[in-house]
């Protein structure tokens, strides 16, 4: 019960946002909330359901962007085409991608996509004839359903029913015959073998549904920013989805979004107090790393399971102190 | 007729013969065990039988199919799972839970049909539910089916995993010491549980050091010595073999 009024009041606060803090500012940055919210839950489920962490993200996030850019852009797709395209290209990349990387035990998906996020990282840099080069590309269209054009109150709008419909999907993944398997694999993984379990068929089904949902957070972040360059790509944007992830807590979809809201808005506090403290060019990115490398300390240190399990915790606490008061008032009246 | 057919299995460790030139045969609806002092091999047949090891030489054939080298996953897809020694439970999930993973070959719903929700995957999942609760009604943990896992004593958890392997209609269970760690009541609730469950048609396979449980269930003993046979036989005739009372029975303590 407890559970649904907080689901409810989460999307009530959703729906207003906008108009809460009725700014430009404001709602761009809901948007890029809910667009690397997509990313996180995908590698949440990654990361906390079959125990596998990727460090390449970004470069499905980057397919779905350029696929939708250059489709766009450069052969006249209308944007509705491109994005499925978009993550239909991620989707096949990363059967391709997973499939040696998950025969193998450990971390070695981590190792995979760390180097397969460089690599994409470069090519973009490189293919000038079609990624635009360092320089990026532009003139990316505008999203119109119909006739009417979406500014960014509406495509804060399209881009929260898009987190809606992934964070549904996933939780019917989780709460199904698959993610019971998925969960039984990273409890024991031989168990789940002696039960039939496929596992390096389910890792690499997962592992091509979280680099769809990038693919197509890639393609809503492409028409909506309109113009960008492989910076907004590089191994950095795959480490702060991981941190988002890790800090969100991994195993929980609506911790993956509040991991995100939590690092995205403190990147934007730092941008704005940093500068004021310390005037030199470099102190923010040198400031924010470092706020990283704290973040993953602590969340290490003190909240394995993420935000989402400390509030868990605490909502225990809360509950075992209310039946100890119940209980002493009751035999204080006996 | 014979559902496993194990044929001359070795299995070396650096040098170590852990299983050396391994044979019998299970008979269907049977059930069999494997007795021998610690350090014997009875784990290590286990896990080549099973698919966690690869044996060094000879075959493994069920229903006259070699299985020696496969996964345990494609193993269990012909029929055969296992339970473990020191339990391997799902430790984040519930009790109704875990036995419910143990329906994953006997349930088809693949992502797609579960992300969507669609109409099939949610009967399958209705259905799933009904067979782990009875299951569980039978190893009676039914009134723990919401609790964690973990909240279990140590025998409900052996009862739970035992629940687990059943959920899956299996012909060939295989058990790794399945009365270890149990009180005197509830192995004797065990025995009575297994006997059930051979007489639904599953065979038995299992490794047990508990000589009361082995003599009261078996059809059949085989006894593992520094990584060899030593004897075959009914119950009876274990007990009379010289040799396993000389080497085993006699010479150490059983348990």
């Amino acid at each position: 019960m407890q559970k649904k009024w907080l689901l409810v009041l989460a999307v009530v606060l959703i729906l207003l946002y906008p108009y809460l803090l009725q700014s430009t500012y404001f709602r761009t940055i809901g948007i890029f909330i809910g667009i690397r919210a997509i990313v996180v839950i995908g590698l949440c489920l990654l990361m906390g359901y079959a125990g596998q962490a990727s460090l390449g993200q970004a470069a499905f996030f980057a397919l779905g962007a350029y696929t939708s850019g250059i489709l766009t852009t450069g052969y006249g797709f209308s944007p509705w085409l491109a994005m499925p395209a978009g993550i239909s290209l991620a989707s096949l990349v990363a059967l391709v991608v997973g499939w040696p990387a998950l025969k193998l035990r450990g971390h070695f998906l981590a190792l995979a996509t760390l180097s397969f996020g460089l690599i994409v990282y470069f090519l973009l840099k490189q293919w000038s004839f079609l990624t635009g080069g360092p320089s990026g590309l532009t003139g990316i269209p505008a999203l119109y359903v119909a006739d009417l054009r979406l500014r960014t109150a509406e495509y804060y709008y399209l881009v929260w029913m898009a987190v809606a419909f992934v964070a549904w999907l996933s939780h019917n993944i989780v709460h199904s015959r698959i993610g019971r398997s998925l969960r039984a694999i990273h409890d024991s993984e031989i168990a789940a073998e002696c039960l039939g379990v496929d596992t390096f068929r389910l890792k690499l089904q997962l592992f091509v549904l979280s680099a769809a949902y990038a693919a197509l957070a890639g393609s809503l972040y492409a028409h909506f920013i309109r113009f960008f360059s492989p910076a907004a790509f590089g191994f950095k944007v795959s480490i702060e989805f991981a941190i988002m992830a890790a800090l969100g807590g991994m195993a929980s979809i609506y911790g993956g979004v509040l991991g995100v809201a939590t690092v995205t808005l403190l990147i934007e506090v730092l941008r704005a107090v940093v500068p004021l403290v310390l005037p030199a060019a470099h102190a923010v990115a040198a400031i924010e790393t470092t706020t990283f490398g704290l973040i993953l300390v602590v969340v290490f240190i003190f909240l394995p399971d993420g935000l989402a399990g400390g509030i868990q915790e605490l909502r225990n606490r809360f509950n075992a102190r209310r039946t100890n008061i119940v209980r002493q008032a009751k035999e204080a009246k006996n | 007729m014979s559902i496993l057919e194990v044929r001359e299995v070795t299995q070396e460790f650096g040098g170590l013969l852990a299983v050396d030139k391994v044979s019998f045969q299970v008979q269907e609806g049977t059930v069999v065990s494997v007795i021998g002092p610690n350090g014997a091999g009875k784990t290590t047949l286990f896990n080549i039988i099973s698919g966690v090891y690869a044996p060094t030489a000879g075959q493994v054939l069920l229903r006259g199919k070699e299985i020696q080298g496969n996964k345990p996953f494609q193993s269990a897809g012909l029929g055969l799972t296992r339970t473990f020694q020191n339990l391997q439970l799902f430790s984040r999930m519930t009790v109704l839970e875990n036995v419910m993973a143990g329906r994953h070959l006997r349930t088809a719903s693949g992502f797609f049909a579960s992300a969507l929700r669609l109409p099939q995957a949610m009967r399958e999942e209705r259905l799933t539910r009904e067979k782990a609760i009875s299951c569980l009604q039978r190893v009676g943990l039914e009134e723990y089916a919401e609790r964690p896992v973990t909240s279990l004593s140590f025998g409900e958890q052996r009862l739970a995993e035992i629940a687990r392997a059943m959920v899956m209609e299996p012909a060939l269970l295989l058990l790794d010491e399945p009365a270890s760690g149990l009180n005197p009541a509830e192995k004797i609730q065990l025995v009575g549980l297994l006997r059930q469950l051979r007489d639904t048609g599953v065979t038995i396979l299992l490794v047990e050091h508990d000589m009361n449980t082995v003599m009261e269930l078996s059809d059949r003993v085989i006894v593992l010595y520094l990584g060899r046979k030593i004897a075959e036989g009914t119950p009876a005739e274990i007990q009379q073999d010289e040799m396993v009372v000389a080497a085993y029975l006699g010479g150490e303590k059983i348990c």
